[in-house]
């Protein structure tokens, strides 16, 4: 039965009341996952999303726009099934190369670079990827339970969120440039402005003024967010690694295998208040549409930094390190869909590539889409709880043959790696200019990495950049000059303060208290 | 040496945020050019505190909290990682000339035989990575691949 009819069937009249719909629904939803054939759908997209995840330059919409034109192929259901299913799980995948080889597969996966391979330069590579596939699954579950329970608080404060209440919620996100830095705030606020003036480059929607195109057309749309991320992360590294000679990891890493997985499993499970928290955080800034998921992860990130009790040792491969940014990329999974479901506002490019296919099939997702369609809404959200499931079963068997790369020489590595990064880097939109943007980048990511300046930071303010600024003076001239003087702005912009001020003071107090206890 | 290259680089970045708020006051509009001017002034102002702090070993050690960790490499040289960008360069270059399919074997193979591989495992290597990047992106994922300058010199 398609799914309009089939929805429209199942329909309670509103006066049996919200719970009753939402459990009839839900027992219809889980109904349909004892379809082979959405079953197949959803392996099948788990498998495509994942393996796009692990190339770099490739990402869950990638795969999405690929898979498209299946949508007027399949059956309605199968193929929004394969689509969703395919975005959902692709950080998965992409937080495994950025583990061992320090390729953010995809740019959401960056952060977890950070600590993910020198973990694996320790020879814990094992534990890492524990943590990070049981972190992302049951962030991603936790992510789709939270959307399906959420539903009537969130849309009420989405609704109630306007252009200057954004300005503030981008503002606390910049705020994370502090933590970011690797130890000199100096350093981490120069890379954040940095990232923050690249990411102004192009066309200005608002004014239709073009900055600093220097009259190339290539420009005129800003630089590509994949070029920057590879050119920052994954090259610098490659050149490191052949420079220095060797191997990623020391020889007995591979001899190790998935040994410390488990232990990485259990990690998540000793350290379930950053894990929560980190979901959570993902969650809500899914749920936020006009930001993005990729801030998620370097949001929790920082947020994981500045709460902990040895922030001194995040970036020399702690497991906290990547706990907190895989659970929170695949828990605003859950936040986007809900969002993209009850507004029609997609708040990532994968997301509004499902809403294409839902308009496609004559769905049109917006704030009647959880009345008319709720049998489908519940299945969707149940579509990203098994994604998440399936895609930590699928990766667990690829673990141990890409576990070799970490000891393949250099002289064979660097040219796979590079390959690998210059075909990604085009395959995206198959423009030759991308590589040369990403070979500027690796030149500064190389800088950035010699004098250590922080390439999380940057990456945020190029993020956000161009965001704040839209937002920003689309507050101005909605709400005048004083636009900040709206209850939900005062109170996020406070919390900006309080935190921003709280890093440095804490670092002063600890040095301090840090050399009283030596002099003594 | 450390120092004077990190110096280097802050004296660099600061010459760049001068020259992108000058582009920037050139603008029409003052909503084009607010930010870019705020954002390029903070990186001035941050990157002279930064180069007063790398020359005054004093305000260094108390302004910064970096230390060097355990287990962290040893930092190679510029010259050390520009020798291996050169390879990235001249694969970038044979790219745009020879396109794709070319560039990736001739890359694969001069590079590992100029380190010491045997001719024949290079070859088979580049040949290998060639046919590999062939089937995913030409064939499954239907990505036609950047032929060159030559290619399309050839075919005209």
């Amino acid at each position: 039965m398609p799914w309009g009819e089939r929805v429209s069937h199942c329909l309670v009249p509103r006066e049996e009341g919200v719970n009753s719909q939402m459990l009839e629904s839900l027992i219809e939803a889980m109904g349909n996952f004892g379809r082979w054939d959405l079953l197949l759908a959803m392996v099948a997209g788990t498998a495509v999303g994942n393996i796009f995840g692990i190339m770099p330059g490739l990402s869950g919409t990638t795969a999405m726009i690929v898979m498209l034109p299946l949508v007027f192929v399949l059956k309605t259901d199968v193929a929004l099934f394969l689509l969703l299913s395919a975005h959902t799980v692709s950080n998965t995948g992409g937080s495994l190369t950025s583990i061992l080889a320090n390729i953010p597969g995809t740019a959401g996966c960056a952060p977890t670079c950070i600590d993910g391979f020198p973990m694996t330069q320790k020879g814990e590579a094992g534990r890492a990827i524990g943590a990070a596939l049981m972190s992302s699954g049951v962030g991603g579950v936790i992510g789709a339970l939270l959307g399906l329970v959420g539903i009537p608080i969130v849309l009420v404060i989405i609704m109630a969120l306007t252009s200057s209440d954004m300005v503030f919620i981008i503002l606390l996100g910049l705020s994370f440039i502090v933590v970011l830095g690797k130890g000199s705030i100096v350093k981490g606020l120069i890379g954040g402005f940095l990232g923050m003036v690249l990411s102004l480059f192009g066309y200005q929607a608002l004014t239709g003024v073009e900055r600093f195109t220097f009259g190339s057309l290539y420009l005129y749309s800003g630089i590509s967010l994949v070029a920057v991320c590879l050119g920052m992360f994954a090259l610098p590294e490659a050149i490191v690694v052949a420079a220095s000679g060797g191997t990623i990891a020391p020889p007995e890493t591979e001899a190790k295998g998935i040994h410390g997985l488990w232990q990485g499993m259990v990690d998540v499970f000793r350290h379930w208040s950053l894990f929560l928290r980190a979901t959570i955080i993902g969650w809500i800034i899914g749920v936020i549409p006009g930001i993005g998921g990729d801030v998620a992860a370097f949001v929790t990130y920082g947020q994981a930094k500045q709460t902990s009790k040895h922030p001194e040792l995040f970036g020399t491969g702690i497991v906290e390190g990547v706990i907190a940014p895989e659970s929170s990329n695949n828990s605003k999974e859950g936040g986007a869909l809900l969002t993209t479901l009850a507004l029609g506002i997609p708040g990532s490019t994968g997301m509004a590539i499902l809403l294409a296919a839902l308009l496609m099939l004559g769905i049109t997702p917006g704030p009647t889409m959880l009345k008319e369609h709720l049998s489908l809404s519940v299945s969707l959200m149940l579509v990203v709880v098994f994604s998440n499931i399936i895609a930590v079963f699928f990766c667990l068997p690829i673990i141990r043959p890409l576990l070799k790369v970490v000891s393949v020489p250099s002289r064979i590595l660097f040219p796979m790696i590079v390959i690998v990064v210059f075909v990604g880097c085009f395959a995206r939109v198959g423009d030759h200019k991308d590589l040369l943007v990403m070979l500027a980048f690796s030149v500064l990511g190389l800088a950035f990495r010699k004098y250590d300046y922080s390439r999380p930071a940057f990456v945020l303010g190029f993020i956000l950049g161009n965001m704040f600024e839209g937002y920003l003076f689309m507050a101005l001239g909605l709400d005048g000059p004083l636009f900040f003087l709206r209850p939900i702005s005062l109170g996020i912009l406070l919390f900006t303060i309080v935190f921003t001020i709280s890093v440095p003071l804490v670092n002063l107090f600890k040095r301090r208290s840090k050399s009283k206890r030596g002099g003594i | 040496m450390k120092v004077r290259g990190s110096l280097y680089f802050v004296i660099l970045i600061m010459i760049g945020m001068l020259i992108l708020m000058g582009l920037a006051l050139r603008m029409q509009y003052f909503t084009s050019r607010l930010l870019p001017l705020m954002f390029g002034g903070a990186i001035f102002l941050l990157g002279a505190i930064q180069l007063v702090s790398e020359i005054l070993p004093r305000v260094r050690s108390e302004t910064t909290v970096t230390e060097e960790q355990p287990g962290e490499e040893k930092k190679s040289s510029w010259y050390g990682y520009l020798l291996i960008e050169g390879w990235v360069v001249g694969f970038l270059l044979a790219i745009y000339l020879l396109g794709f399919m070319i560039a990736i074997p001739l890359f694969t193979v001069s590079y590992m035989k100029s380190h010491g591989t045997r001719w024949l495992v290079a070859i088979a290597f580049g040949l290998v990575v060639s046919v590999l990047i062939y089937g995913i992106f030409e064939i499954v994922l239907q990505v036609k691949l950047y032929q060159g300058l030559l290619s399309a010199w050839l075919s005209s």
